[in-house]
């Protein structure tokens, strides 16, 4: 899932922080105005539609397992066509790709909220199969974008483009997730036209659509002379794109091989990799079961899953601003154990308090703001736990990697 | 290395997310909430057991072996990369 993805690495923001000067220089450009709107819109509508298939999916099938294929179909494509996207998409126009792709979605997205017209539960498989295929297209916009950016911005303007699209990667995870998603679903009315009953699944998914084509329209205003490489050398003929795909795919192969038998040699880098993944794998839990604890166990309507995803998101990004302070003093098994154990404090909390709130007030104890305010607490918690085992481990995994070291001096910069 | 670490982890989330799916909708959430932190405590005694049994000095005894490391992984690649 991008949202959690992205803030698994989360220590990047401290970088971005310091080179926020030339943001509004770069929003006098046109050309560059247009990209970042497109990525703004279309990364917001994609966070929104995987936090739309959450609730969805509850309201369809009461199924935490179910939930779970969902997040499996929206978050593997990313492993899955990632690199050979990349491969793809830098042998391509990036104009015709971006436009290409935000139309591609805009129809399987439209051919989505059709299917939601029809009986729901029969439809389940294609939900998923559509969402595998948004998700996948997806993995094409996003390269390109990458290397557009350079072709519409000064040299020295480079650093500051390139923080803006992660800083907007970020807020668009926070938009979609927290604030479109859950507000459009909670207040646009069913409508009723010609005994066909339009409800606010179908709205939002049908507005997405409409977005997808927007940003299709807006990498379209850029003239595709503003897209051109520069210093692009015409003499030396590239290997073609089968050719070269292949070649990428099989390298990752070997490398895989490679790496996993130095992983196994280096038990610190093995456990770094556990822990890491671990991480990652809990954060997808996170997402996973949100659904469950708002509905099942706190017995609140599906929509104020927010609720749980917020404060989980604000103690990501605050504990990586926070943390390498705490992490150099403490050493990285002692920061690592804290985390485990917010971890462990904050699920065991959660149960602990509903539990706690029924005996205090049996009749209303799922109304009281209290409750609200402990929940999120505990999952404030389990965020900034989460890095405190994340970021030590993938400080270490770069620490003990080979060409690691520039990496971890990039992040001290 | 990152992306080996991504094909990890991703192989390891789905039978994840399935079982951890399969077990709420089994046990209720609030049982799965109780083993999910169980379990994370396992999980950290046994990075604190390991991280003793292999201490980050050993793995990093001479500055020389990982630098001959690197340079053998690198000396591999190189043929197969396709600029």
């Amino acid at each position: 899932m991008p949202v959690y993805e992205h803030a698994r690495q989360g220590y990047g923001i401290m970088a971005i922080a310091q080179s926020n000067k030339g943001f509004l220089t770069l929003f006098k450009k046109r050309n560059f105005l247009r990209l970042w709107l497109a990525q703004l819109i279309s990364m917001t509508i994609f966070n929104a539609t995987n936090y739309a298939l959450i609730i969805l999916i509850d309201s369809i099938v009461h199924s935490a397992l179910m939930i779970g294929l969902a997040v499996i179909c929206f978050s593997v494509p990313a492993v899955l066509f990632g690199a050979p996207a990349g491969v793809f998409v830098d042998r391509m126009d990036k104009r015709r790709v971006m436009w290409v792709s935000n139309c591609l979605r805009a129809l399987v997205t439209l051919v989505f909220a059709v299917l939601l017209l029809a009986n729901r539960s029969g439809m389940l498989v294609l939900l998923y199969l559509l969402t595998f295929i948004t998700s996948a297209i997806g993995q094409f916009f996003t390269p390109a974008e990458g290397s557009a950016i350079p072709m519409l911005v000064d040299e020295d303007e480079l650093m500051p483009a390139l923080s803006l699209f992660n800083i907007t990667f970020m807020i668009s995870q926070a938009v979609g997730y927290v604030l479109l998603a859950p507000i459009a679903i909670s207040l646009l009315p069913t409508i009723t036209l010609f005994h066909i009953q339009f409800d606010a699944y179908f709205q939002l998914y049908a507005a997405i659509a409409f977005l997808y084509l927007v940003c299709a329209g807006l990498i379209l205003s850029i003239p595709r002379s503003g897209l051109v490489k520069r210093n692009e050398n015409k003499s030396e003929p590239a290997p073609d794109l089968t050719s070269q795909t292949l070649g990428i795919i099989n390298n990752m192969k070997s490398e895989m091989q490679q790496g996993w038998s130095f992983i196994r040699e280096r038990k610190s880098l093995l456990l770094a990799v556990i822990q890491l993944s671990f991480a990652g794998v809990l954060i997808l839990v996170i997402g996973q079961i949100a659904p469950s604890i708002v509905t099942h166990l706190l017995l609140l309507p599906v929509n104020l899953m927010a609720l749980v995803f917020a404060p989980a998101g604000v103690g990501l990004v605050l504990g990586s601003i926070i943390l390498p302070r705490f992490a150099r003093r403490l050493g990285k098994p002692r920061t690592v154990l804290i985390g485990n154990l917010g971890l462990v404090l904050a699920t065991l909390l959660l149960p602990c308090i509903t539990l706690f709130a029924q005996w205090i007030n049996p009749r209303g104890w799922n109304t009281g703001p209290l409750l609200l305010v402990a929940i999120g607490i505990c999952m404030f918690i389990a965020g900034v736990a989460l890095d405190f085992v994340n970021i030590p481990a993938q400080t270490a995994m770069q620490e003990l990697t080979p060409n690691g070291s520039k990496v971890v001096c990039w992040l001290c910069n | 290395m990152l992306a080996l670490q991504l094909v990890l982890y991703n192989a390891w989330s789905i039978p994840i997310i399935l079982s951890i799916g399969a077990l709420i909708d089994i046990l209720h959430i609030d049982r799965v909430l109780y083993l999910m932190s169980a379990s994370i405590l396992l999980f950290g005694i046994w990075s604190v057991y390991y991280e003793r049994k292999h201490p980050l000095a050993r793995q990093m005894q001479s500055s020389e072996e990982l630098t001959a490391a690197a340079k053998q992984l690198l000396e591999l690649n190189q043929p197969q990369t396709i600029d």
